[in-house]
């Protein structure tokens, strides 16, 4: 029996190469999958081979998001997609960047409106409506979702993602309060006469001192809009009067416009003459809830959002408060809710295109987005078609104005320029010193100093861009 | 029979082996410490020569850089909200640095005091220093929280109203420093080592020489502790400026000033700028200004010291500086 030597030095060698051949491996670019070309229908890959997709979970929910993930697992079970199989993980937006720029992010991205845009722009996305408009299947599905839903996440004429939680915004309120201050509700007075000014009458009306305490304690002049952000109903009364964040383009803030400053004016005078009502207030159980539920007036909430689900487990069973809720006031411009939601999309760089296109295609179809619709307690949510809306969300939540609440709404104002989480710290440092009047100077200097601020920004972060 | 004689090695020969063997030895040494300076290479000595570069260039973190010359560095000078984060942090760094130091120096004397289950209270007052500070920021998170945190119910059991520690930020550098000082057993540790490191013939002359307690602090432990509670200021310095997870994780939530610049600390505002920006470029500019910046103050301590920090060596030796 012959014998081998293995010297140090051919150790080192050895050791050397398989070193520099781990290294020269984990460093290399993984080749994704070829997508289909356009015009070819896409198809799931063939039965026997089992796909895994990797996905970021809904991070403002993770408690819930085991029984939803579990639902989603077994929906593909049951729809033919066996072979799929998806791994949840907790990755974040800030985290996700990170990894995009490494080159491994997940397959499938769970995204805001705000940062697909932002994404597609930076080609991080796969563009879908090609392939939409290869497929007749699909094609009809998603022109059966609420247009805004899909406007959110399109960007020069490509969709590049799917609605899995729409939300629009609304006003709640408690009818037992119009009662006892005999004031006429929204729905009496009749939606065209439901304007700016007399939603300022109304609020002012139903002002009750006794009842001006939530939570037990007295509210520091409380807003609406408090972060200009469209999760506070300012975004709502910005668009009644024909106002806009962004230019239609997304390159240019428009946050000193006329319409912006007079909106802002409107708010601020709610909040100076005692009548606002403030968004959306914290529990001291840690839940979301309106403040209509606190001071049984009335209040901002994002119908589709955490409120839905608080107020069905709690408030519908005690009969402490009915969650009628009216449209957000119209203005010169008519109504147009800002209808901000969550969703999908691909990463662009996965290496199971065929697989994710597939299930992407899935989540258009009305069983999986009525799916979505069960899981409305758990982590609340509008499905991103009507039509997949359960009894419970039609009949019971919504019952002033299912399917209306979403009727001409516009998709939430996004830039492809800049994240716009990122900008709304100062935009709410700015909308505090107005409304609890720290700063006052004229609200158009303010606004001209906050528009300068966010273009810049906007121009910083978008410099690299070629679009 | 003869006998052959021995093959002796020319000496050029020789002297090649050697100089062969003492490349190998070189090599050898060179590949048993390449996991560090591989490390060092990959992930330290280039993300900082990176950072370098990208500092003068526009960059998003997800398409090509464009290089912009010292634009950043110009733009930073010019910049409210950085102005705010650090201002905030040197006043972060004024109200800890202090009390950490001098409560660590106390903490340390207790501690160095002949006691029943002094080991005890050490390990108790030292714990929080060697807790993640993820983990000690959410614990303080749910401390300082408005409507049922602890702080805020002991407040109320002397009538004060609640305070919203985490959301105003009125509150939030108080918050701040507060819950920063739990952390003082790191200091602790170390004067408790510096404590027992002085002679004790010191304090016997001294007490000949009829020094009560406050003179024996004041001309024996102070002195010899110096050289201690300098190093616990320059680390100090360091540490507050630097200071990101737990002023992130502290902030984090609704209802507290997650999104808010006014409480924003020079770190926080830098990941902010970089991560939800896009503006990576201007958040390197802003990493090596927060360098230079600390750099200067701890060249800046280091030229005071001479006036407050004592070497026992320099004085034996009679060296000096």
């Amino acid at each position: 029996m012959s014998t081998v030597k293995f010297s140090r030095r051919d150790f080192l060698k050895v050791a050397g190469l398989a070193t520099g051949s781990v290294v020269l491996a984990a460093c290399a670019q993984a080749t994704p999958t070829k997508a289909p070309a356009a015009g070819e229908p896409t198809k799931a890959p063939a039965a026997k081979s089992p796909v895994k997709l990797t996905s970021n979970t809904q991070y403002w929910s993770p408690q819930a998001w085991p029984k939803s993930a579990a639902l989603y697992r077994q929906l593909l079970k049951e729809s033919g997609f066996e072979w799929l199989t998806i791994d949840y993980d907790t990755t974040d937006a800030t985290t996700l960047e990170t990894r995009m720029a490494a080159g491994d992010a997940p397959d499938i991205l769970f995204v805001y409106p705000e940062l697909a845009i932002p994404w597609a722009a930076r080609k991080q996305l796969v563009p879908l409506t090609d392939k939409i408009n290869a497929d007749a299947e699909w094609k009809k599905d998603v022109e059966a979702c609420i247009p805004s839903m899909n406007e959110g996440y399109t960007w020069k004429g490509q969709l590049y993602g799917v609605t899995i939680a729409g939300e629009a915004e609304c006003y709640s309120y408690n009818p037992k309060q119009f009662e006892k201050k005999g004031v006429k509700k929204p729905s009496e007075i009749g939606k065209d006469a439901f304007n700016l000014a007399k939603f300022a009458e109304i609020t002012q009306a139903l002002t009750d001192g006794a009842n001006d305490k939530p939570l037990g304690e007295k509210p520091s002049k409380g807003w609406i809009g408090g972060d200009l952000g469209y999760n506070s109903g300012f975004g709502d009364l910005l668009y009644a009067i024909g106002g806009k964040y962004f230019s239609e383009d997304g390159k240019k803030s428009l946050l000193n416009s006329k319409e912006f400053v007079e909106t802002a004016a409107f708010v601020q005078k709610l909040v100076k003459d005692g009548w606002a009502a403030n968004a959306i207030e914290l529990t001291a159980q840690g839940e979301w809830h309106c403040l209509a539920l606190a001071n049984q007036r009335g209040a901002s909430v994002i119908a589709g959002d955490w409120c839905w689900g608080w107020v069905h487990k709690t408030q519908l069973e005690r009969k402490e408060f009915e969650p009628e809720m009216f449209f957000v006031p119209s203005g010169s411009a008519g109504r147009h809710p800002l209808a901000h939601s969550a969703g999908e999309s691909i990463y662009a760089k996965t290496k199971n295109l065929d697989a994710a296109l597939a299930y992407m295609k899935f989540a258009f179809t009305k069983k999986y987005q009525e799916a979505t619709a069960t899981t409305y307690e758990e982590a609340p949510r509008y499905p991103a078609r009507h039509d997949a809306a359960g009894p419970i969300l039609q009949k019971k939540l919504l019952p002033d104005f299912f399917p209306d609440l979403f009727k001409d709404s516009w998709a939430s104002p996004v830039t492809p320029m800049i994240n716009f989480m990122g900008i709304l710290g100062y935009w709410g440092d700015t909308m505090k010193g107005v409304l609890a009047g720290t700063d006052t100077r004229p609200l158009q200097t303010i606004f001209d100093e906050l528009n300068t601020r966010t273009q810049k920004d906007m121009d910083s972060a978008g410099a690299g861009l070629n679009i | 029979m003869g006998v052959s004689a021995p093959s002796v090695a020319k000496p050029y020969d020789r002297m090649v082996g050697v100089r062969h063997r003492e490349r190998m030895r070189q090599v050898r040494g060179l590949l048993f410490s390449s996991p560090f300076w591989l490390g060092f290479l990959a992930f330290t000595a280039f993300p900082m020569l990176a950072s370098v570069y990208l500092s003068l260039t526009h960059y998003s973190g997800l398409e090509a850089p464009v290089f912009r010359g010292l634009g950043n560095y110009v733009d930073l000078l010019d910049d409210p909200a950085v102005v705010r984060a650090f201002r905030n942090t040197v006043i972060y760094a004024v109200l800890s640095i202090p009390l950490n130091a001098l409560l660590g120096l106390l903490v340390a004397i207790l501690l160095n005091q002949k006691a029943r289950g002094l080991s005890v209270w050490r390990s108790i007052y030292y714990l929080p220093a060697i807790v993640p500070s993820v983990a000690y920021a959410l614990l303080w998170k749910w401390m300082l929280n408005k409507e049922y945190g602890v702080i805020n119910f002991m407040l109320g059991l002397v009538k004060i109203p609640p305070v919203n520690w985490l959301g105003d930020e009125k509150y939030l550098l108080i918050a701040y420093v507060m819950a920063g000082l739990w952390t003082v057993g790191g200091a602790m540790i170390i004067n408790l080592a510096g404590l027992q490191s002085i002679p004790t013939e010191l304090y016997d002359a001294a007490k000949v020489d009829g020094a009560g307690k406050f003179a024996l602090f004041k001309a024996v432990t102070l002195p010899m502790m110096s050289p201690v509670l300098f190093y616990n200021v320059i680390m100090g310095i360091v540490g507050a400026m630097q200071s990101f997870a737990f002023f992130f994780v502290l902030t984090q939530g609704w209802g507290n000033v997650s999104y808010s610049e006014l409480g924003t600390v020079y770190m926080v505002h830098l990941w902010r700028v970089g991560f939800q920006l896009f503006r990576m470029g201007y958040a390197a500019a802003m990493a090596w200004v927060l360098f230079f910046i600390i750099l200067a103050l701890t060249l800046l301590v280091f030229r005071i010291s001479g006036r407050w920090v004592y070497y026992e060596s320099e004085w034996i030796t009679g060296g000096g500086r």
